[in-house]
């Protein structure tokens, strides 16, 4: 039961997901003064990419036909860690559901796109796979220090345990740290989901396409919904820790869920529609280590125990 | 008269040996060939000069001989602020010199003068003139693949007997780009289609690292051989429809400064209302295009925001141009004489209501595009064009005046209505994508007031002379419009038949294109495409030479079958043997 549970939380967000995609292109096309495509574009984009066939180039090996498979799967790996249809009664499967484990699938997904953006051998898409490494080295400290403050004051890393705890609130914002922590956990968690001014996935202008820019039809489709379920993973995974809000009945907390990260994915729109994006060596650095100096100010407070 | 004080000058430095009057304000010395490259560097910089254009041509018809003509525009050298020449004194010198088809050579000016380096590798590419000396003796215009002894703006070449055979693009030579020496540096191909324009242009940076060190381009991958098409076979009308198809943006810029030539050389005057229409509809294409290009420079920065309201404005430009001309694009109006089509009083009461929603809503956008701190620091200090790289490779329009220098033809050689007309030059420093924008922004508000100006000083006139006339044989004239992109030049010899012996169309973007290469060099391989998008660039203007044979046989091949193939299968490159 639980198992089948766990499918459905997966399955309906990747169903979900593209819907809060093309909400999210709708209010960015009006903010834009334009009419903008129906919110159901991204499914008939993703449609139409399936079944489109796959084709590589000569210089490519077989890393660039397993990365689309690599990547859907740690990322819906990652997106079942969260503990959302399922608690800490569940047994096994809440061994899973680990912030270790979220982390080093997050470490992979990242592997994995940099590593087939180099395998193309186009020089565009590996100047993007450094950059999308160089960025992995400004955001994952950050995530892991907010992620130390949570640990050390849950004495736990199982998500689902942390979860309960500050439901209950027997743990959260009434220690400094923790609330804190969260201000910068969200911050990261925006970058990790690849949108202006931090994108550096797809259709960069200034690089002419970036990491993806061999991949196309089937290929590209998978890795589309891979980074969607990535982006809604990242969003969840602040969303678990800081504001928990799941219920009884798993089906009831499956349809919160996905309403809080599709709420909190569309309003990202606010964010990414102004402004042109950063550089690495210039707006990245300096906006990074502002949470950096954020996330440390949570560490300080920890240890001084408030 | 005017010029007479540059050639009594020159005729201090260099032995003249005729000089000639095209027009009140155009003259042409004739020098001794080894004298070229001091006259040329005299007048260019000890007598601040720029370089307008150069044109070879085949004489061989009329002389004996092949002839070369260096146009410098005398403005003063402008590198402070001031003008050295006053603005009554302000003209164009041409030095002409004679080549004998025995020897085909002659003695390259670059390396005194570098803003000659473009015209001297076309001149070798379309007349086999070699130019002894010059530094960078690689093709520019033609193929790699194009025949060594065929040269085809000669009058007698391109003879259907000399048809090359067919050469699959495989077999097609690589083309050398310049490298820089060192261990390390990685070629980083951007092209060969640009992908914002989506046009062709292959431009190789090598960086180390994030930086660019240095660059290298190869353009002209789309030649439509005007100008041999217009030798010999339209007439001077027809010439008008061929010119503005040289450029989708400045095609009305390019019909004026064509059809100027010709009347130049015959000196004709036009009625004050055509030339008030004529500088209103120029005014328009500079609204849309700066229009366009501010919109790109957000757009490539990833700041869609922008781009989406700015080209939202741009729109209202369209509507203007379709109320002057009665077409979106303010094409099909310019003929000899005149213009085809006036404006009633409805519609320049319309067109007054759009140019104030213009200007209102220009300056929303641009406000809210400065107050984002983001934005700017994409562009301050990004590609900088050093003042003495713009001195040195006589760029034009808002290219040279963002890095501080006042160059401008409508203030250095009025032309048309602009003799009336107040307006301020838009003049920023800095040389960086900011300060070009600047520029562009200023003289968004600049245009609007010109085009009011044009509506109230308007005469009621006529708008087109009777255009009989009769050209003479071996006139030549230069004309130039202040193009959105700086400057165009159309440089017309007639011809007997009320035909054309031989035009040269330079466009703007032909003489920013060389010092581009200073712009990459030191910036953020992420800037690349800005840089490149703040020139402005215009590849279908610069393309606008060589003639159609293999080249259009070639691109025939692309299109039909390997492009669609191309496309379905995504295998086999068909642009990868270029590269």
């Amino acid at each position: 039961m639980d198992f089948l549970y766990l499918l459905l939380q997966l399955i309906s967000a990747i169903l979900v997901a593209p819907l809060f995609d093309g909400i999210s292109r709708k209010l960015r096309a009006k903010f834009q003064s334009r009419v903008g495509p129906s919110i159901f574009q991204t499914y008939r984009d993703l449609l139409k990419l399936l079944k489109r066939g796959r084709t590589k180039s000569h210089s490519t090996s077989y890393i660039y036909q397993i990365a689309p498979y690599v990547l859907f799967v740690s990322a819906a790996a990652m997106f079942c860690a969260l503990p959302i249809a399922y608690d800490t009664h569940s047994g096994a499967i809440s061994q899973f559901s680990d912030i270790f484990v979220l982390l080093y699938l997050g470490a992979l997904f990242r592997f994995m796109f940099i590593v087939a953006g180099i395998d193309t051998a186009n020089p565009f898409a590996g100047v993007s796979a450094s950059r999308e490494g160089t960025l992995g080295f400004y955001t994952e400290e950050i995530a892991v220090i907010c992620l130390v403050v949570v640990m050390m004051g849950t004495g736990s890393t199982n998500l689902a345990y942390i979860t309960t705890l500050v439901q209950e609130g027997n743990y959260g914002y009434a220690f400094p740290s923790f609330s804190i922590a969260a201000t910068a956990f969200l911050w990261v968690m925006y970058v990790e989901t690849g949108r202006k001014p931090y994108d550096l996935a797809e259709a960069e202008q200034e690089l002419q396409e970036g990491v993806l820019g061999e991949y196309c039809g089937k290929d590209l489709a998978i890795i589309d919904v891979a980074i969607l379920l990535k982006q809604f993973t990242m969003l969840g995974f602040f969303l678990v820790i800081f504001i928990p809000w799941s219920f009884e009945n798993p089906i009831l907390s499956l349809i919160a869920f996905l309403a809080e990260v599709g709420f909190l994915y569309v309003m990202g729109v606010f964010i990414d529609n102004f402004g042109p994006r950063f550089t690495v060596n210039n707006g990245i650095k300096r906006t990074m280590l502002f949470a950096l100096s954020i996330s440390c100010a949570s560490l300080v407070l920890y240890i001084m125990g408030i | 008269m005017k010029c007479d004080k540059f050639i009594e000058a020159l005729g201090t430095r260099v032995k003249i040996l005729e000089v000639t009057r095209q027009c009140d304000d155009q003259v042409t010395a004739l020098v001794e060939l080894n004298d070229l490259p001091e006259a040329v560097r005299f007048l260019y910089y000890d007598m601040g000069g720029y370089l307008t254009t150069m044109v070879p041509n085949d004489e061989r018809s009329i002389n004996k001989h092949y002839a070369l003509y260096y146009a410098l525009s005398m403005e003063g050298g402008k590198m402070f602020a001031g003008d050295e020449i006053a603005q009554d004194e302000k003209c164009f010198v041409t030095i002409k010199t004679l080549i004998s088809p025995d020897s085909l050579v002659f003695p390259s000016v670059t390396p005194l003068v570098p803003a000659c380096v473009w015209y001297e590798r076309e001149a070798y590419d379309m007349f086999g003139l070699v130019a002894e000396g010059l530094p960078d003796k690689r093709r520019l215009v033609l193929s790699d693949d194009w025949p060594d002894n065929l040269f085809p703006l000669r009058k007698d070449a391109m003879d259907y007997r000399y048809r090359p055979d067919m050469k699959d693009h495989y077999m097609e030579p690589e083309y050398e780009f310049l490298r820089p020496e060192g261990s390390g540096i990685i070629d980083v191909p951007l092209g060969p289609l640009h992908i914002t324009a989506d046009e062709p242009g292959h431009f190789r940076l090598f960086c180390d690292g994030d930086t660019i060190i240095d660059a290298d381009y190869r353009l002209f991958y789309q030649h439509r051989g005007m100008e041999k098409l217009a030798e010999n076979r339209m007439n001077y009308d027809q010439m008008g429809y061929l010119a503005e198809r040289v450029c989708g943006i400045c095609g009305y810029a390019h019909a004026i400064a064509c059809i100027e030539a010709a009347e130049k050389a015959i000196n004709l005057e036009i009625p004050a209302r055509a030339q008030a229409i004529r500088v209103i509809c120029s005014e328009i294409e500079r609204l849309h295009s700066h229009l366009l290009n501010i919109g790109l420079a957000c757009e490539v920065t990833g700041n869609y925001n922008a781009f989406m309201h700015i080209f939202r404005i741009r729109e209202y430009s369209m509507k203007l141009a379709e109320l002057v001309t009665g077409g979106r694009k303010t094409y099909g109006n310019v003929v000899m004489g005149g213009l085809r089509r006036d404006i009633t009083g409805v519609e320049i009461k319309e067109s007054l209501r759009i140019l104030q929603i213009i200007e209102t809503q220009v300056d929303e956008v641009w406000d809210a595009v400065m107050d984002d701190k983001r934005q700017m620091s994409r562009w301050k200090g990004v590609g900088i064009l050093d003042k003495q790289v713009a001195r040195d490779f006589s760029p034009v329009g808002p290219n040279i005046r963002g890095s501080g220098i006042k160059r401008d033809t409508r203030y250095d050689h009025p032309y048309d209505f602009f003799k009336q007309i107040q307006f301020d030059v838009a003049v920023v420093e800095g040389g960086d994508v900011f300060a070009r924008e600047m520029v562009r922004y200023m003289e968004l508000k600049s245009s609007v007031s010109i085009i009011r100006q044009c509506f109230e000083l308007m005469p009621q006139t006529a708008i087109i002379v009777d255009p009989t006339f009769h050209v003479k044989p071996e006139n030549y004239a230069l004309a130039y419009v202040e193009a959105p992109r700086g400057d165009n030049v159309h440089w017309i010899m007639q011809g007997s038949a009320q035909k054309v012996f031989r035009w040269r169309c330079r466009a703007a973007t032909y003489n920013n294109w060389p010092s581009l290469r200073f712009q990459f060099r030191g910036n953020n391989l992420a800037d690349a495409a800005l840089i490149v998008c703040s020139l402005d660039p215009c590849y279908s203007c610069t393309e606008r030479v060589t003639v159609v044979d293999i080249k259009s046989k070639k691109s025939k091949i692309l299109t039909n079958a390997d492009l669609k193939n191309f496309a379905r299968t995504q295998k086999d490159s068909p642009l990868k043997d270029l590269r």
